[in-house]
């Protein structure tokens, strides 16, 4: 991506995707939309809260400059999903932000899980490309354009 | 019909966009525009968005390239292209280069329409593809992840055994250095000339997976599969190769490696099983056979004792006959726990006071360079046990253990309450979900040979020094524990030590107060009457002597229906019935039961070297019926005796209750 100094206050999506991938089909329903211009991409959960809470590499960031959605795959290495997930909505400063898991588990546990946590939409990957490409792009423009975020 | 069409323009003078909004329409567009000349202007109309944009070179505040270069930032397929007054070749080409679809130079615009035509077509074909490409990518990434839920070993050869894709599980297994044909072997590898390759221990392993993925290439085999051991010094583990061919058409073969350690354990447990069931049920037939003998032998042995003018010598030699028979009782004593012919005596029993009493005699007996920990849970942990039995159990253990550590070490026992889940993975097989108490006793001793390990709790299996044991106590322990409805189970590390881990089946109520057994001395007759009831004529003579030394009067009976006939004409005199349990005519239980309904407060002790059956067992823990178990000594019986004629006999409410079977010959 490019320089995230100089888009710092327009980053709309936090893309939290280890594989490149995945990453580059997420982007390209995206672009469908013209939903790609201000998305943030990182590799691990590590890094991902490192975003969230502007720390580390990171740390110029302002912590109340949330992104307007999250979209998160539970497996991650470093700091696995369902953890970033947790981290994010137990802080009061980061509640607030909106996180989608976007994942090819339909295993049970992390479905209960991730909304005990606090999830605000569990999508899981459709087998065809053309669904799936519809639902990144119904839940960007839901989340980006549809849905009325509190205050920021 | 015309064809709608969004055309962004990026011009700062208005007569420009004149010139090229007159030229569009005359093509068969539905046309809509719009004007841009600023960065942010532009950017806002590419969410509307258009078809096609139409940029300018040189702007003000803005240039073509940067518009360009915005586009592609945001992954936008747009037509894109440049209409500009003079632009040098090189600057043309530049654009080109970067991605535009075109170039015009305003003042010679016939060629507009003809070019917007191709740069649709061109954006049309581009996404086209684009999209193929990421329907594509999709479907692989799906693959993949199919293929890395497989929990087995995946690996994809073609035609020539080279690997041409892999999944997780394989990847996994060829870092961790562990199964033999799946070390080192990644994506390109020949994995043919692995199994060539293949030197040491896997060489014969590898060489017949060769010979078998050969023979599924070739089309010889419609598939091919091998089980094989892979053991390293912690754990054992079996795997199962399984290659299959691909649909001929692409050729090659799938190897998968699947893990059956679970079902190898299973499998080699029960076999175990069966051969120690076997054993064991030869082991009952002669155990009952040889306690009658030792009966005889032992009291005839312990009345002749009691004669008064015995030479010393030939008492000492009796002596030596009783001891001997002794020794040869506790040994079958010892088969019959291991087939679970021992009558056991149940009561419920907190596991934490006992370990600590038995932990304290066990430092007192064990050598002083063997360390003694007890780690016991701070709940009371409660089975249903019989006391004496499971002491034997741990004494066995712990025996065990003293002679794995020569050179000392530590003995830990543990005890603690364990919830096997529904769904967890069992820690032995066969052990159902539920509450369980489990008992561990780990040495840290020489560890048992993995050869050894199947065996050991077959009887008459030692390692000990040949003479030294007679391999019964691990045969005594398995069937002990078996008896009470638990498991168990054992690991072994050579030089490391030996686990033995036990499951009871916990009991939720409180345990009584344990009763101390009673050690009463042998008790002398007042002259009352026995009527003995037993059909081996060795064993009644030998008891009905005993019975006149002990000063009882004794009525002898072959069979229950000829002690019927005794007690109906003997009914005021007889104050005891002393009867075997396996009789032919009329078996002991019948007798009981034809008994009763003359004299209901009947006083009766059965004699067996079985565990009774259920209804028999119910018999007995109704208090109605006192038992004793063969061999029995001069002592036993007499306190059995004693203690039978103390009590009040049966009541008409007990009797009530017990079902009663129909007469049977």
């Amino acid at each position: 991506m490019s320089d995230t100094l100089n888009l710092e206050n327009a980053i709309e999506i936090l893309l939290v995707e280890d594989n490149p991938d995945d990453e580059e089909l997420t982007l390209y329903a995206l672009a469908q939309n013209n939903l790609a211009n201000q998305i943030h991409v990182v590799r691990d959960g590590a890094a991902a809260l490192e975003f969230i809470f502007a720390t580390g590499s990171y740390a110029h960031r302002n912590i109340y400059n949330r992104p307007k959605l999250v979209i998160l795959d539970l497996k991650l290495p470093k700091v696995d999903g369902l953890e970033v997930l947790r981290q994010i909505k137990s802080d009061p400063r980061t509640q607030l932000t909106p996180v989608v898991v976007l994942t090819s588990s339909r295993t049970e546990q992390d479905i209960v899980e991730s909304y005990q946590f606090g999830v605000n939409s569990y999508v899981t990957k459709p087998i065809d490309f053309t669904q799936f490409a519809e639902s990144v792009q119904q839940l960007g423009l839901y989340w980006l354009l549809i849905n009325q975020p509190p205050v920021r | 019909m015309t064809i709608p069409l969004r055309v962004l323009i990026l011009e700062d003078r208005a007569d420009d966009v004149e010139l090229v909004l007159h030229e569009l329409q005359k093509a068969a567009y539905s046309l809509e525009w719009r004007q841009v000349e600023t960065e942010t202007g532009y950017l806002a109309a590419l969410d509307w968005p258009p078809d096609i944009i139409l940029a300018d070179y040189n702007l003000p505040q803005f240039n073509a390239l940067r518009a360009l270069h915005l586009l592609q930032e945001r992954n936008l397929e747009i037509a894109f292209i440049v209409v500009t007054n003079s632009i040098s070749e090189e600057i043309a080409v530049k654009c080109v280069q970067e991605g535009a679809e075109d170039y015009l130079l305003k003042d010679r615009l016939a060629r507009l329409n003809s070019a917007v035509a191709r740069a649709l077509e061109q954006v049309k074909n581009r996404q086209q593809r684009k999209q193929a490409e990421m329907a594509l990518l999709y479907s692989e990434t799906l693959n993949r992840t199919i293929l890395n839920s497989v929990t087995n070993h995946l690996a994809v050869l073609d035609r020539q055994g080279n690997i041409i894709r892999v999944n997780e599980a394989w990847e996994r297994f060829a870092k961790e250095n562990g199964a033999p044909l799946t070390t080192q072997t990644g994506v390109g590898v020949n994995y043919l000339e692995i199994c060539r390759q293949a030197q040491g221990e896997t060489r014969q392993l590898a060489q017949a997976a060769l010979v078998g993925i050969e023979g599924v290439l070739s089309g010889q085999q419609a598939q091919f599969t091998l089980e094989y051991p892979c053991h390293s010094l912690v754990k054992d583990h079996w795997y199962l190769l399984h290659v299959t061919p691909m649909p001929s058409s692409f050729g090659g073969v799938v190897v998968s490696h699947i893990n059956i350690t679970e079902r190898k354990q299973a499998e080699e447990q029960l076999r175990q099983q069966d051969r120690l069931a076997v054993v064991g049920q030869l082991a009952a037939g002669i155990a009952h056979d040889f306690n009658n003998i030792l009966s005889v032998i032992t009291l005839y042995a312990q009345l002749l004792l009691k004669s008064p003018d015995l030479a010393h010598s030939v008492a000492e030699r009796l002596q030596i006959i009783n001891n001997q028979a002794y020794h040869a009782a506790r040994l079958i004593a010892q088969i019959m726990d291991f087939s679970r012919q021992s009558i056991m005596e149940p009561h419920p029993l907190e596991l934490n006071q006992f370990l600590k009493s038995f932990t304290a005699l066990l430092k007192r007996t064990l050598p002083e360079n063997i360390l003694i920990q007890l780690q016991c849970d701070r709940h009371e942990i409660r089975v249903h046990a019989d006391l004496m039995r499971l002491e034997q159990v741990f004494m066995n253990l712990a025996i065990n253990a003293r002679d794995a550590m020569p050179n000392g070490g530590t003995l830990t026992i543990q005890a603690s309450c364990q919830t096997i889940e529904p769904r967890q993975p069992l820690p032995v097989p066969g052990i159902a979900p539920g509450q369980w108490i489990r008992i561990v006793f780990a040495d840290t001793g020489v560890g048992i040979l993995r050869k050894d390990l199947a065996r050991i709790f077959e009887p008459f299996f030692s390692t000990k020094v040949s003479g030294k044991s007679a391999g019964l106590g691990l045969a005594q322990v398995h069937g002990i524990i078996k008896q009470h409805n638990g498991f168990i189970h054992v690991t072994s590390q050579v030089d490391h030590g030996t686990k033995f881990t036990i499951f009871l089946p916990a009991l939720s109520v409180a345990p009584d107060k344990v009763e101390a057994p009673t050690a009463d001395g042998q008790s002398i007759g007042h002259g009352e009457t026995i009527l003995v009831v037993e059909d081996e004529y060795v064993t009644r003579g030998v008891i009905s002597e005993i019975l006149q030394a002990l000063n009882y009067k004794v009525l002898l009976a072959k069979h229950g229906q000829e002690a019927l006939m005794l007690f109906e004409k003997h009914a005021n005199t007889i104050a005891l019935v002393l009867s075997d349990m396996i009789m032919p005519v009329m078996d002991g239980m019948n007798l009981y039961y034809q008994l009763i309904k003359q004299a209901p407060h009947v006083k009766m002790i059965i004699m067996t070297g079985y565990t009774p059956d259920t209804q028999r067992e119910d018999l007995i823990k109704s208090g109605l019926i006192d038992w004793l178990q063969k061999p029995f000594t001069l002592q036993q019986i007499s306190a059995a005796i004693q203690k039978s004629l103390a009590s009040s006999g049966a009541t008409v409410e007990n009797y009530a209750d017990i079902d009663l079977p129909l007469w049977h010959n």
